[in-house]
């Protein structure tokens, strides 16, 4: 096994494109794996930064939770949602360490950055032989080409202007999270005009558009936001669990939602 | 492989292999101050701090300390001139067994050294991520504040 400190993006990505070749930035998540044979340190590329453009913010990809929980400019986007996230997820210890790109690319079903990332409808950049820059839900449905990894997380400004809610439940605080739930709503007068809803946990992170597309341009009631939100938490399909009955969870799952989504559309 | 890196103020040069662990490193190297206790990332007990902050150096590759700077809890105190912090968890009776202070003791000097004068959500926070399974963490809160005003911090 080596270990590699890449200077360079193009460095990196020739390094990572060789077999067995496996990026570090905080490296929590290492679970040694008898192939890895190339470690690729990506926290020498400068890429540990919150720059506040015009008309979006981004994010390196090697930022810690603990720096984006400290971020005014963030702290400001849509009630705090990524402050709230970063700042619930792991403990202090962690925190310091996991980077939003390691918390994204690890696909884990408990992180807690991409669906609140998702409501906020960022986009990743992300470098190799190419540089692209993708939806942060395409991300969760396909998979990075040898040699690529994420090197930005872009926020647009436009999609952050109105409400969000943030939702973490586990059994401890610092446990891992069982189901995480993100909200993001704008409204014109009385009606909704944007509603964006996440959920991981149950599910690996994705948008719930059954939900989206029932209160979107609506008079928010509590009996809709009852029917829209039982009947498509009834549809979804839930992960395997060893430790928690589908029933429990399923009924935890809109419970959640239904709190975070009152939180933002009716104020309570 | 081999880095440099600072330790305890003291640069030093360590030779591993590419896949150990910070904390199997720094015990080798005789820091037996850092403690193995879940080898998870749970309990605490193995934190440093790194460039300020505390870090879990179970979870760590000792790759990813290179040029870094290190402190672990034998960097902060000796017996005839202990830390601050080190004579008040003495003090308040915050230590039982001892296993989880040296990792308790870390991360409350992290958070002193960048907030002079925490709340007790702050203490709390800080100390989120170190088990102790004696003492109920009453006795240790009370050491840090202790420890806060007697490092100059003015109490709220």
């Amino acid at each position: 096994m080596e270990f590699y400190y890449p200077r360079t993006v193009k460095k990196t990505v020739a390094l990572l494109r060789r077999p067995s070749s496996l990026a570090v930035a905080g490296g929590t998540s290492f679970i040694v794996k008898p192939r890895v044979e190339h470690l690729v340190d990506l926290t020498r590329l400068e890429l540990n930064y919150i720059r506040d453009k015009k008309t979006e913010v981004l994010i390196g990809a090697t930022t810690t939770a603990t720096n984006i929980s400290e971020s005014q400019v963030l702290g400001r986007l849509a009630s705090g949602i990524l402050r709230a996230a970063s700042s619930i997820m792991a403990d202090t210890q962690l925190r310091n360490v996991i980077t939003v790109g390691g918390d994204i690319a690890c696909r884990y079903i408990w992180a807690n950055l991409p669906p609140a990332l998702m409501v906020l409808d960022a986009r990743l950049k992300i470098v190799g032989s190419k540089e692209r820059v993708i939806p942060i839900e395409k991300f969760f449905k396909s998979r990075l080409q040898p040699g690529e990894f994420i090197s930005e997380v872009i926020v647009p400004k436009k999609s952050t202007k109105g409400k969000g809610a943030f939702i973490k439940f586990s059994r401890t605080k610092s446990e891992y999270s069982l189901i995480t739930v993100a909200v993001y709503a704008e409204r014109l007068g009385k009606k909704t005009s944007v509603v964006r809803v996440a959920v991981s946990g149950n599910t690996p992170p994705t948008r719930i558009k059954a939900i989206e597309v029932g209160l979107q341009g609506k008079v928010i009631t509590e009996e809709l936001l009852e029917r829209t939100t039982m009947k498509a938490v009834a549809q979804l399909q839930l992960t395997e669990s060893y430790i928690f009955s589908e029933d429990y969870r399923r009924e935890l799952l809109g419970t959640l939602l239904k709190r975070g989504l009152k939180k933002v559309l009716m104020g309570g | 492989m081999e880095i440099t890196c600072k330790i305890n103020n003291v640069e030093k040069r360590l030779v591993f292999e590419p896949h150990e662990r910070l904390l199997d490193v720094l015990r080798r190297e005789g820091y037996d101050g850092v403690k193995n206790g879940c080898s998870a990332g749970d309990c605490g007990t193995c934190t440093v701090i790194v460039n300020g902050r505390a870090v879990k150096s179970c979870l760590m590759f000792a790759a990813q300390a290179k040029d870094e700077e290190i402190t672990t809890i034998e960097g902060i105190g000796t017996d005839e001139n202990p830390h601050p912090l080190q004579q008040t968890f003495v003090e308040t009776g915050a230590i039982q067994c001892g296993f989880c202070t040296p990792g308790m003791i870390l991360s409350a000097k992290a958070l002193l050294d960048k907030n002079p004068n925490p709340t007790e959500d702050e203490i709390k926070r800080a100390i989120e991520g170190n088990l102790c399974r004696c003492t109920g963490y009453v006795k240790i809160i009370e050491a840090v504040k202790l420890a806060s005003m007697r490092m100059g911090g003015r109490r709220k």
